[in-house]
């Protein structure tokens, strides 16, 4: 039945924007506390960014009658951090995964919900940029999906 | 990549084949090595162990078949350089040329910046901001090489609307004037991009495509303030 497949692909794309979001959230408690200062508060900032940004993911697949997904106690980091500069590239990394997610929300066909992914890709993008201290010309696209 | 068993050791070549070509879309797939919750069964494996030899010779012929096809099914993603065959044209035609405008008129600002600041005398940081414009120009180089690679000329879908008209933007007097002027034009494009990412009849891979590069160009913003106040 197409309009289910289309409002299951919709949930599971706004979980999988969900799960991105918990990952950010668990990781800027790490990334903030090797921070001291403006880049600290940046952290903490966004951590909050984050924050609300699950909550309004989690009210639309309650609102869809939509199982939500908890948060994990813990999540594996990809490397450790033990010092500011391993810090700021953890938050390049979530902001990239975060940023996938919201690319994989656009994919479905909703305007709201593009228009939501579309939004939060491009604050994402802002955020990985000042962490990267450089800026990239395909935020969160893969090179495959671009043309040779 | 890991092959389980000998006789299986043809596929995973195949797979990866198919792989490298693929348009898949970036739903779910987050940038390797990212952050993953503790205790998450992580499976790279293509090919998993099976039963008996009845079940493996089974499998092994279905993978067959099913390599067989995927070449073609990344051709079909990669267009003229896989197959020879013209790509289809984008569903949304107008938005794509009305994206492509955009981009060759910030093009054309990037240019005329340059221009300014290669023909003012040296000061202090008329380098460092050169540099930094001719950084943001190529992204924007890239971006219109993306945009015009989905943009086929007399196509049936694109015949008819004419030639692309981009209105060219005043030339500025002064490089400050320019960079106030890539200032409101970065912002309105990211902000005109990501109205397209919503209107009706635009396909998901376009747009994705338009949204990061709305995203992208918002990230240009700060680095012009910055560049402009220093």
């Amino acid at each position: 039945m197409r309009a289910g497949t289309t409002a299951g692909g919709a949930a599971s794309a706004i979980s999988a924007a969900l799960a991105a979001e918990q990952g950010a959230i668990y990781g800027y408690g790490v990334v903030g506390s090797h921070l001291t200062g403006t880049r600290a508060a940046a952290a903490r900032a966004y951590w909050t960014a984050h924050q609300e940004a699950a909550d309004k993911l989690t009210a639309l697949l309650q609102a869809r009658g939509a199982a939500v997904p908890p948060a994990a106690a813990a999540y594996r980091l990809p490397r450790a951090v033990r010092s500011p500069a391993q810090a700021a590239s953890l938050a390049v990394t979530l902001e990239d995964q975060v940023l996938s997610a919201y690319l994989g929300l656009i994919a479905v066909a909703d305007p709201p919900l593009r228009e939501l992914g579309a939004r939060q890709a491009r604050a994402a993008a802002l955020r990985a940029a000042a962490w990267r201290g450089s800026t990239v010309a395909f935020p969160g696209l893969p090179d495959t999906a671009l043309a040779p | 990549m890991v092959a389980h068993s000998p006789r299986r050791a043809v596929l995973p070549a195949r797979l990866r084949e198919f792989r490298a070509g693929s348009c898949a879309a970036p739903a779910g797939t987050g940038p390797s090595g990212g952050i993953r919750p503790s205790g998450d069964a992580v499976s790279g494996a293509a090919v998993t162990a099976s039963g008996g030899p009845a079940t493996a010779r089974l499998s092994r012929r279905i993978l067959l078949a099913g390599a067989a096809t995927l070449p073609l099914l990344a051709g079909g993603c990669r267009g003229t350089m896989a197959l020879g065959t013209p790509p289809q044209p984008a569903p949304d035609v107008g938005i794509l040329r009305a994206a492509t405008a955009t981009e060759q008129a910030l093009v054309m600002r990037y240019q005329d910046a340059l221009r300014l600041l290669h023909a003012a005398p040296a000061t202090g940081s008329e380098p460092a901001l050169s540099a930094i414009l001719a950084r943001l120009l190529a992204e924007h180089q890239q971006h219109l090489s993306q945009l015009r690679s989905r943009l086929i000329p007399g196509s049936p879908r694109a015949a008819g609307s004419g030639p692309l008209r981009v209105r060219r933007p005043a030339r500025p007097a002064t490089t400050g004037q320019a960079v106030t002027g890539l200032i409101s034009a970065e912002q309105a494009a990211s902000d005109q991009l990501l109205r397209q990412v919503t209107a009706p009849g635009v396909p998901a891979s376009l747009a994705q495509l338009l949204a990061s590069i709305s995203a992208s160009e918002a990230t240009h913003v700060p680095v012009l303030r910055r560049a402009g106040a220093a």
